[in-house]
């Protein structure tokens, strides 16, 4: 009895070596790695998950032609959400229980995203966000989840930096009254205050109201020489018409967020959007009088053209298909410099080493262990709305 | 001057769309909760004709006008004249918000996401009137408005269709005995509800933008001036959507925007407490009237 109770307890122990050398194993050299890509492929929002899911194969196709990830080929697995948070939980469920992926890219959307987080930080699964901007996303509390992309509170801070930088006396503050507008308001007050300066205005209303005329009244009484607009392209291009009727737009300035930057902003607005800027990556827009980017980055702006065409057959943003290009670069820059697929081992790189990695979105990328916000508010600057090269590259003012 | 302009011709775009709902309320005693997209549609096809096809200004609302009115009697046949009686029966309700999801749907595919500039009438053009720049859009937005006004009720009154609507309206059982086909009526003022909802669309798209979600905020606005006025009186429907676009102008100057809509429909559940069957329900306009005097 004594004799077989020993023997159990010998293999048992065996077993439990087995394992562990066998998952050690398997974290330093994989078969294959797993990735999942969720975003909204249809729908409204379909542009942004198609821009990443492009930016991925790119990255993916080039990877694997190379010898893959630490000698392992990569898997990618992908889910459109349609923007849906419960149908982008399940799904990011499926990824990592099912398809067992340690590292997903994604989603696109902010709540969709948000609504996954928990899951994920339990799971201890790596979540690269290339294209939410949702503030809260990136928190002590989601250890796992990196962003590449400028958040709302960044931009915001931008937005205002660039403004009083530029020696603007009166500032007017603009946005809806959704959680976004309320979210972006706030920072861009708060970031005045730590300047010392006190807003000329502070105008809220009401997304998609056809009549923008009060706004445009408001930034008029307030006398402001800048408004930043925290507003959505449609509703950004109404008040400008607006401030055009009112006789203002050539006393103003306006500079918005990326979310006032949309494709045909101008034909919206009219010819008060000569007076529009908004603000983007440094890297990613055009010297004025130049007809290229600088090297690296216009490689990578030929590879999607040769990939997915020019501008207008292709309805992808450039940058948000580099940024989810990206995404795969830095994990696969990671792992391989961790020498693992262990996650904890992959975020430490991550947080600590992030200098070293040869980026073609951004001249470094600034994540700490204090802050998984990768994008650097000093590459943000300003770029005039109106005007965009080849298309879809922005030019700088 | 140009808050005033602006707010009358806001309260004309609201008038419009409660026109075209109170034509299709007063005859059926339902709400066309489709009513939304139905412009929608108009402001689209509007635009296609003229940005696709190179069509000019008017023919293409008239084209508009034929598909918005066709796409009325296929809402009519489909969604509210198979449900038979719809007296005791409200599953109209159901089947109409059924009928807008699916058109704004099938919009979004063919016409996309992105929002339109849709052209305003003579390019934009503005006249300087008492220190303020004034759209000449603007100004026919109001005379287009009252004039649909007036023809709509020079038909109710003066013509055999127009009492067959009353009749129709009044008592739908004994018009239908003294030998009135009531579903060709009410098939009728479908149709009549889909052609001014077009020209409502291609009005509204240059202040809001075309898009599948055009009407998302002024649809609900426009309901309420229905109500306001009088549902089914579209004397009323006139005087409700020219309120709360006065409403809304002098509102919007004196609040933040965020809270301007609360103000404005907080003034409205008053009025509808006061005078429940609308400003033109009131007593003061109806001495002697019966029901059927009230379209």
């Amino acid at each position: 009895m004594k004799r077989n109770t020993v023997l159990s307890l010998l293999l048992s122990v065996l077993v439990l070596l087995a394992a562990c050398s066998k998952e050690a194993e398997s974290s330093s050299s994989p078969k294959e790695i797993i990735i999942g890509n969720i975003g909204a492929m249809s729908g409204t929002s379909a542009v942004n998950g198609k821009a990443q899911t492009q930016g991925i194969e790119i990255a993916v196709k080039e990877i694997n032609a190379n010898g893959g990830i630490l000698g392992a080929q990569v898997k990618i697995v992908t889910r459109d959400d349609e923007a849906d948070p419960t149908k982008s939980k399940t799904f990011m469920e499926e990824i990592v229980d099912k398809e067992k992926a340690k590292f997903v890219i994604g989603p696109t959307n902010s709540t969709p995203a948000a609504a996954s987080m928990a899951y994920l930080q339990e799971n201890k699964v790596i979540s690269m966000i290339p294209v939410a901007t949702g503030t809260d996303l990136i928190s002590k509390n989601n250890p796992y989840a990196f962003r590449i992309m400028p958040s709302n509170e960044i931009q915001a801070k931008a937005l205002v930096k660039i403004a009083v930088e530029e020696k603007y006396k009166r500032i007017a503050l603009v946005a809806d009254t959704s959680a976004l507008g309320v979210d972006g308001i706030a920072v861009m007050e708060k970031t005045l205050k730590e300047y010392g300066v006190e807003p000329a205005a502070k105008v809220t209303y009401k997304s998609d109201d056809p009549d923008m005329t009060p706004i445009a009244q408001k930034i008029k009484e307030a006398n402001a020489d800048v408004a930043l607009f925290w507003t959505l392209g449609a509703d950004g291009a109404k008040i400008v018409r607006s401030l055009e009727r009112i006789d203002y737009i050539d006393k103003l300035q306006i500079i918005g967020y990326t979310g006032l930057a949309m494709p045909n902003f101008r034909e919206l607005a009219g010819p008060g959007a000569n007076n529009v800027s908004v603000v983007s990556m440094n890297n990613w827009a055009v010297e004025p009088n130049q007809t290229e980017l600088e090297p690296k980055y216009w490689e990578m702006y030929q590879k999607i053209i040769d990939q997915y065409g020019e501008y207008g057959k292709r309805d992808t943003n450039p940058t948000t298909v580099t940024s989810g290009y990206e995404a795969v670069y830095l994990l696969k820059w990671a792992i391989e410099k961790a020498g693992t697929t262990d996650t904890d081992e992959v975020k430490k790189v991550l947080e600590n080493h992030a200098s070293e990695f040869e980026s073609v979105f951004v001249n470094e990328y600034a994540f700490s262990e204090d802050s998984h916000e990768g994008f650097p508010l000093e590459e943000l600057i300003m770029v005039k709305i109106s005007e965009m090269y080849n298309g879809d590259l922005y030019i700088k003012n | 001057m140009q808050e005033l302009i602006f707010a009358l011709a806001n309260g004309s775009m609201y008038a419009l769309m409660a026109l075209a709902i109170g034509i299709i309320y007063s005859t059926t005693r339902i709400i066309n909760f489709a009513h939304g997209s139905v412009i929608m549609i108009g402001a689209m096809t509007s635009y296609w004709f003229i940005s696709t096809v190179q069509m000019n200004y008017i023919l293409a609302i008239l084209s508009a006008i034929v598909i918005n009115i066709l796409l009325s009697i296929l809402i009519y046949k489909t969604a509210v004249e198979k449900l038979g009686d719809l007296t005791n029966n409200s599953s109209w309700i159901v089947t109409l918000f059924g009928a807008s999801i699916i058109i704004d749907n099938i919009a979004r595919m063919i016409f996309g996401t992105e929002p339109k500039a849709f052209p305003f009438l003579f390019n934009g053009m503005d006249i300087r009137m008492f220190g303020a720049n004034i759209m000449v859009h603007e100004i026919l937005m109001i005379v287009i408005a009252i004039s649909i006004g007036i023809a709509y009720q020079f038909v109710i009154q003066k013509t055999s269709f127009g009492r067959a609507v009353r009749a129709v309206s009044y008592k739908p059982d004994t018009a239908r005995i003294m030998g009135i086909r009531s579903n060709v009526v009410v098939l009728t003022c479908f149709a009549i509800s889909g052609g001014v909802a077009a020209i409502a669309g291609a009005l509204i798209a240059p202040l809001t933008f075309a898009s599948y979600t055009m009407t998302y905020a002024v649809g609900i606005k426009a309901f309420a001036a229905a109500l306001i006025g009088g549902l089914g009186n579209t004397k009323g429907a006139f005087i409700g959507g020219i309120a709360l676009g006065l409403l809304e102008g002098f509102v919007g100057l004196m609040i933040p925007g965020g809270l301007k809509d609360a103000v404005i429909f907080l003034i409205m559940i008053f009025v509808i407490i006061v005078l429940p069957g609308g400003i033109l329900g009131a007593k003061i306009f109806n001495k002697g009237n019966i029901a059927a005097e009230k379209i």
